[in-house]
């Protein structure tokens, strides 16, 4: 049984394309196998929500009278890249307001504040030359009186993550996992499991560069592989990797976005972040990317790694393995005995972003986008 | 039988006084002391969790008012914003008493405050400052 993207393609647009969500995936397969799931199936919906630390906003804000080319600026005190063309401007998830330390307010912030309307301020300063006269300006704005504003996340959607401990300290950790206890009395963990885009599809058949995608509310598109993409991770029989593998370079206009799906996160003793809502939708073109998409989270491994010493030391070394059925459960057993675990994606995010892409499609106003380039 | 958290604030007339003792032996109720920071010279403060039937509980926190004890109730220390609640679960995962919870059907989120041991470890575990202490949420310290 093979199904193309032109005949699923013309399925939304009759309006009879059977769609569903990942995790139905996963129960119908379970019950029915998966060369049943794979013929009455057209295409699987997936979703996450989370902080995702390589995230941004490209604003280009129109030019000033006199001309000014902005060569630093802060948005709401919070400094922005200008190492750009005159009034482009990068803010990234992570800058901080304050940056003598971890602060509470920053880049994220900033972008929610921006998608949810808000009047942002800016101050810019330039060095004042022939053609850019001018040497600074504090103007107020909101997303709609930008020409461009585009979000540009160049490490999103890891495929896999680490579940993070604290194996060795005897304080509280403050790390970009949350707080983590003393003498392993808990488990922090980040990934979506059975719902998570990369892990429906691990090995990057049908999200490639071009896929349109369901970002931070409205539409986008992977760009190209994120940073750090690594696809030769090491992975189990099913083809899942056991570790951090996959990850995604994201764009899209953030007009049309919603702050319900990009929220700015401030994590104590860190700093400050994005969580992200994304969604993709997988065509089920054949029984194997049936089989994947109806991987469940008790197939989907997790290396636990210390964060006292291991982590920040690079010293690469796992304390043990576990999956997402185990983590999702609450508790997971670690050197014989129990750890509480902690999630930070929101499962029922998750949830909501697949079902939420998938009666988009239903509806025929989302379109599955064939990649132009695979990202591996 | 309840459980009840309570701060008891001591002025310094009665931090000599056995109230406690008095509270378990006299009253019967069972007292966990969750924090304490209390110094004979001055004004005392504690935070416990009470357990006994509610009459006794009652009873004996009367009996506190009584000898000068102030009674709050740890509601008022921070206040779950749930409009600006992801239901990540984070809270649920690390709160010690219980008073967090997850639904493991629809993993939503759910808050029952009576168990609350005022810990505040959810505080800080929420990134999405659904959870803010009473003064930053009063003081509006987020935009
Ligand atoms: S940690 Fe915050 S956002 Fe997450 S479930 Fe708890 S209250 Fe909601
Ligand atoms: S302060 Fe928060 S984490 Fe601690 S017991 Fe109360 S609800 Fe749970």
């Amino acid at each position: 049984m093979k199904r193309t993207w032109e005949e699923i393609d013309e399925k939304i647009q009759r309006g009879s394309v059977v769609v569903i969500t990942a995790e139905e995936m996963t129960d119908l397969a379970a019950c029915r196998g998966v060369r049943e799931a794979c013929r009455r199936v057209d295409v699987v919906t997936t979703g996450t929500f989370s902080p995702m630390c390589s995230s941004g906003v490209l604003l280009n804000t129109g030019h000033h009278t006199p001309r000014l080319n902005y060569r630093q600026a802060w948005l709401d005190g919070v400094p922005a890249y200008a190492g750009l063309a005159a009034v482009d401007l990068y803010l990234g998830a992570t800058s901080q307001r304050d940056e003598t330390g971890p602060s509470e307010y920053g880049g994220g912030h900033v972008i929610e504040k921006l998608v949810a309307g808000g009047s942002i301020h800016l101050r810019a300063e330039g060095h004042g030359t022939d053609c850019y006269p001018g040497r600074s300006a504090e103007p107020r704005f909101i997303l709609d009186e930008l020409k461009d504003a585009i979000l540009l996340n160049p490490r999103n959607c890891y495929q896999n993550y680490n579940v993070a401990v604290n194996a060795y300290s005897e304080k509280i950790l403050h790390t970009y996992m949350g707080p983590l206890l003393p003498d392993l009395r808990n488990a922090a963990y980040s990934c979506a499991g059975q719902l998570s885009p990369l892990l429906n599809d691990p090995e990057y058949r049908t999200i490639g560069i071009g896929s349109r995608i369901f970002l931070g509310g409205g539409e986008g598109y992977v760009t190209f592989r994120g940073t750090q993409h690594c696809p030769d991770a090491e992975r189990t029989r099913g083809g899942v990797p056991t570790g951090g593998a996959g990850t995604l370079f994201l764009t899209g206009d953030l007009k049309g976005m919603s702050p319900e799906y990009l929220r700015g996160v401030s994590i104590r003793g860190y700093g400050v972040s994005l969580a992200v809502g994304v969604g993709m939708a997988i065509p089920v073109l054949d029984e194997e990317m049936a089989r994947f998409t109806s991987v469940s989270d008790g197939e989907i491994p997790a290396p636990v790694v210390d964060y006292s010493a291991d982590y920040p030391g690079m010293s690469g070394r796992v304390l043990g393995m576990t999956d997402y059925g185990e983590l999702r459960s609450g508790e997971i057993i670690l050197r014989g005995r129990k750890v509480r675990t902690v999630s930070l994606s929101s499962y029922a995010g998750a949830r909501k972003i697949s079902e939420k892409l998938k009666a988009m499609i239903n509806r025929g106003s989302f379109r599955l986008a064939k990649p132009s380039a695979p990202i591996s | 039988m309840v459980s009840r958290s309570v701060m008891l604030g001591f002025p310094r007339k009665c931090v000599s006084d056995p109230v406690i003792s008095d509270l378990v032996k006299g009253c019967g109720i069972e007292v966990n002391i969750l924090r304490a920071r209390i110094d004979p010279s001055e004004e005392g403060r504690m935070l416990a969790r009470l357990r006994g039937p509610e009459e006794v509980i009652e009873n004996g926190l009367s009996m506190l008012r009584e000898r000068g004890v102030e009674i709050s109730y740890p509601e008022s220390s921070f206040i779950w914003q749930e409009a600006r609640c992801v239901h990540c679960g984070a809270c649920a995962g690390i709160c010690p008493s219980g008073a967090f919870t997850i639904c493991p059907e629809t993993f939503m989120v759910g808050f029952d405050m009576s168990g609350c041991i005022l810990c505040d470890l959810c505080i800080e575990v929420c990134y999405y400052g659904a959870i803010q202490s009473v003064e930053d949420y009063i003081g509006g310290c987020r935009k």
